[in-house]
């Protein structure tokens, strides 16, 4: 016999739930790593294009002036193709249909996979950076500034994660997904990217007086965050519902 | 916001409107080139080099770029405005008839951006002698345009129309917050190797005010008739298709009269079914069956039953 | 024990969904009292599975009403969702995670945290018990199914709705779904059943009560003690030739 009664009214709390979401893409990634290791071996290869594109630039010293646009181009390439198999999982057999059967508000299912794009993103990041470093700048002379490009790589990160996530749930069940999830993405994230490639510039070159501009640009990057995660956060409801 | 929902008194204002604004913005134009002064508003942040020029006072010149690009950038985003007024407005109602009015507004817009982005590109090259730059003005209406670009894509790359005007009322909306803030960002954030060109903060005299307010109010009443135009043109799409599915209906009538019939004779015959189970039966219906019903035996007794 | 307005565990008044200019629901009635078995019939395109899905609250009617277990599931539905389970043929299950690990993250959606007696309760039920920590992938069709059974009645859900279970079954696996249901059923007699077939056998064994629809409509609802087998037969198999002409 049922071992309640009818009509439970007991709800689980929203984080609770947002928790058993995100603690599912976790082990899942931490068991197949597919998404991880595309997205690396893709960074890899990116990387390497990059080698013979700066094969006849001799001088180290030039890499650096505009090392943060590299930067950030291997990181918007590849986060579009993580962004593309973060919802491989759902459609493949139902699944996402399977959790909208659950009573969970739609905007815990976005933050939950937002986090999770999030927490990969960084792994890619923290793999493809220093792997950067070691390919373009080792032997350049590095301004003392360099390791506050951290501060707009998480803020960058941040938005991409969470504009991404609303972009691709629109995606995935669309004709061409992979090219119009580049489509979309792209322009929308385009004065993050700006604002973040600036940052990053200004820490690579590191001359006095010119970290106004760092603080203005992380300002508005984060600015930026703040309103898309925001309204992406808001409209989710919208795309999931069948 | 209300002066475009209600529909057919403006109508009437259209033809005016049309007129009057491009009245307005050819007298904004000529004023800019013969009137209005060439000297302040306008200031290079330092003397930099363009394309192999030393570029400074010439630029001056280029200010000019400011009596049309502002009216045409405020037209376009606030016909986009309405646009994203209109996707809101759908996804709070559900009703497809705003999914047709923000898909208008969008095709205005795509029109106005992409105008405006040839007109400045063509700017810069006469101005600066390079075919691009990516100065704020230029690169925003360039974003612009590919949000809207990418709005189109999105449309035609969903089939089912319900999930077509959810969606692209989502991205339109997105793509409007976008907007403004990639404007913000690029202005902010000044590139190092490009000048600022344009310093608009102080107030204008009168010379220079009046061309750009005409400009700016006849490229408003521009944007406004196209607007309306293109949406009686979409409307009266729209009624086309809906009188095509009319005839069409017509033609199928007869096919949906039958089938309707051939429904009504099977519920008779289903009220037959559960009359009586013991009498004999003939039921009247026929239909062709299916290769595949055919092998399904008599169910036998419900023996599942718990 | 329900309560009188529960006595129902479906009640669709005018029940449309438009999509487009196409009408997937038109104007459909039903009534399912509780714990009884409605088995659905009809062509392809009659509106089975649109049916199904207003009644999971994956899809939202156009117009109509629609009263579940003695709740309006147009205003309240989140109350409704805990009650409701869903077996399709789609398994929902993620392939990665093992048995246990699929049930634990859906039973935590529900409750917050993962139900373990309930869990173990329904693993030994679907008989799974002994592969629980096997990734899902390389389970057979059938396993699959009865895990993808289990999922939907974590919850404990007062109506399953089940939409094709049968699909791409071998025999075997056919026969070990109809046993487990068959236990499913035993298990609480005020659960209703409401299952989408294209099974005329499957379908007829099981149902307390009748439903055949064609173009969105409701051509027969009846219950089963009043039917005439063979007529009941001819007049699905009609309806069927209706949707196929």
């Amino acid at each position: 016999m049922a071992d309640r009664m009818p009509g439970n009214e007991h709800r689980p709390s929203k984080f609770a739930q947002y928790r058993a979401l995100l603690a599912k893409d976790l082990r899942q990634e931490i068991r197949t790593r597919e998404m991880l290791t595309s997205m690396v071996v893709y960074a890899l290869l990116v990387l390497t294009v990059y080698g013979a594109a700066l094969s006849q630039v001799g001088d180290r010293v030039q890499v650096v002036a505009f090392a943060g646009g590299m930067l950030w181009a291997l990181i918007v390439f590849t986060s579009l193709l993580g962004l593309n198999r973060s919802f491989a999982h759902e459609t493949e057999s139902g699944c996402l249909e399977g959790i909208l059967l659950a009573p969970v508000d739609r905007s815990v299912i976005f933050l939950a996979k937002a986090t999770s794009n999030l927490v990969f993103l960084t792994v890619v990041e923290l793999i493809c950076v220093p792997l950067f470093f070691i390919f373009f700048l080792s032997g350049a002379e590095l301004a003392p500034t360099t390791p506050m490009i951290v501060l707009p790589l998480v803020v960058g990160t941040v938005g991409v994660a969470g504009v991404g996530t609303l972009l691709s749930t629109m995606t995935i069940d669309t004709r061409g997904r992979d090219v119009l999830l580049a489509i979309l993405l792209i322009p929308v994230i385009f004065p993050l990217l700006y604002a973040c490639v600036s940052a990053c510039s200004v820490a690579f070159v590191g001359v006095e007086g010119t970290f106004g501009t760092f603080w203005t640009s992380l300002a508005v990057a984060a600015a930026y965050d703040v309103i898309m995660v925001a309204a992406a956060w808001g409209l989710y409801e919208f795309v999931v519902e069948g | 916001m209300t002066y475009k929902a209600n529909q057919r008194p403006l109508d009437a204002l259209v033809p005016v409107a049309l007129v009057l604004g491009v009245a307005l913005v050819i007298v904004g134009v000529v004023w800019t080139f013969t009137l209005a002064p060439l000297v302040q508003g306008a200031e290079l942040s330092e003397p930099v080099v363009i394309a192999g020029q030393q570029v400074t006072t010439k630029l001056l010149l280029s200010q000019k770029i400011f009596y049309l690009h502002v009216p045409v950038a405020v037209s376009s985003f606030a016909v986009m405005a309405f646009a994203a007024f209109w996707s809101i407005r759908l996804l709070m109602t559900g009703d497809r008839a705003f999914d047709v009015r923000a898909k208008t507004a969008m095709e205005v817009t795509l029109v106005f951006v992409a105008a405006t982005m040839i007109s400045g590109d063509l700017w810069t090259c006469f101005e600066w002698g390079v075919w691009w730059v990516w100065e704020p003005r230029l690169t925003t209406y360039f974003i612009l345009t590919l949000l809207v670009i990418g709005y189109f894509i999105l449309r035609n790359a969903i089939e089912d129309p319900e999930r077509r005007a959810r969606f692209s009322a989502v991205f339109c909306i997105v793509a409007f917050v976008d907007a403004p803030i990639s404007f913000l960002i690029t202005r902010l954030v000044p590139s190092s190797i490009h000048p600022v060109v344009f310093r608009t903060d102080s107030g204008l005299p009168p010379m220079m005010l009046i061309p750009f307010l005409l400009g700016l109010f006849g490229m408003l009443l521009m944007a406004f008739a196209l607007t309306r135009i293109a949406l009686a043109i979409n409307a009266r799409a729209a009624e086309v298709e809906e009188l095509k599915a009319r005839l069409e209906e017509q033609d199928a009538q007869a096919q949906r009269a039958a089938a309707q019939e051939a429904l009504d004779r099977l519920r008779a015959a289903g009220v037959r079914v559960s009359d009586s189970a013991s009498s004999a039966h003939t039921p009247e219906v026929v239909g062709s069956n299916p290769d595949s019903e055919r092998s399904v035996a008599a169910p036998d007794s419900p023996s599942k039953e718990v | 024990m329900p309560s009188a307005q529960e006595a129902y565990a479906v009640e669709a008044h005018g029940l449309i969904k438009q999509f487009g200019s196409r009408r997937a629901l038109d104007n459909l009635e039903l009534t399912v009292p509780r714990g009884a078995f409605l088995s659905i019939f009809g062509p392809n395109g009659a509106g089975k599975t649109t049916l199904l899905r207003a009644l999971a609250l994956l899809s939202r009617p156009t117009r109509g009403s629609l009263r579940m277990l003695g709740v309006n599931a147009l205003e309240e539905p989140e109350r409704l969702r805990p009650r409701i389970g869903l077996i399709s043929h789609r398994s929902m299950l993620y392939g990665d995670l093992s048995a246990q690990e699929n049930l634990e993250f859906f039973s935590s959606l529900y409750e917050g945290k993962p139900n373990h007696a309930r869990i173990d309760e329904l693993l030994r039920l679907v008989e799974l018990d002994h592969r629980r920590n096997d990734a899902v992938r390389t389970y057979s069709r059938g396993m699959q199914q009865r895990l993808s059974i289990a999922r939907s009645l974590v919850s404990n859900p007062d109506l399953v709705l089940l939409d094709e279970p049968y699909s791409g079954l071998d025999p075997h696996a056919v026969d070990l779904t109809d046993e487990l249901l068959g236990r499913v059923r035993e298990q609480n007699p005020q659960r209703t059943f409401i299952m989408v077939s294209h099974d005329l056998n499957k379908g007829f064994a099981w149902m307390t009560h009748a439903l055949i629809m064609a173009r969105g409509q409701a051509v027969f609802t009846g219950e089963k003690a009043g039917i005439d087998c063979d007529a009941f037969r001819e007049l699905y198999l009609a309806t069927v030739g209706l949707g196929v002409a």
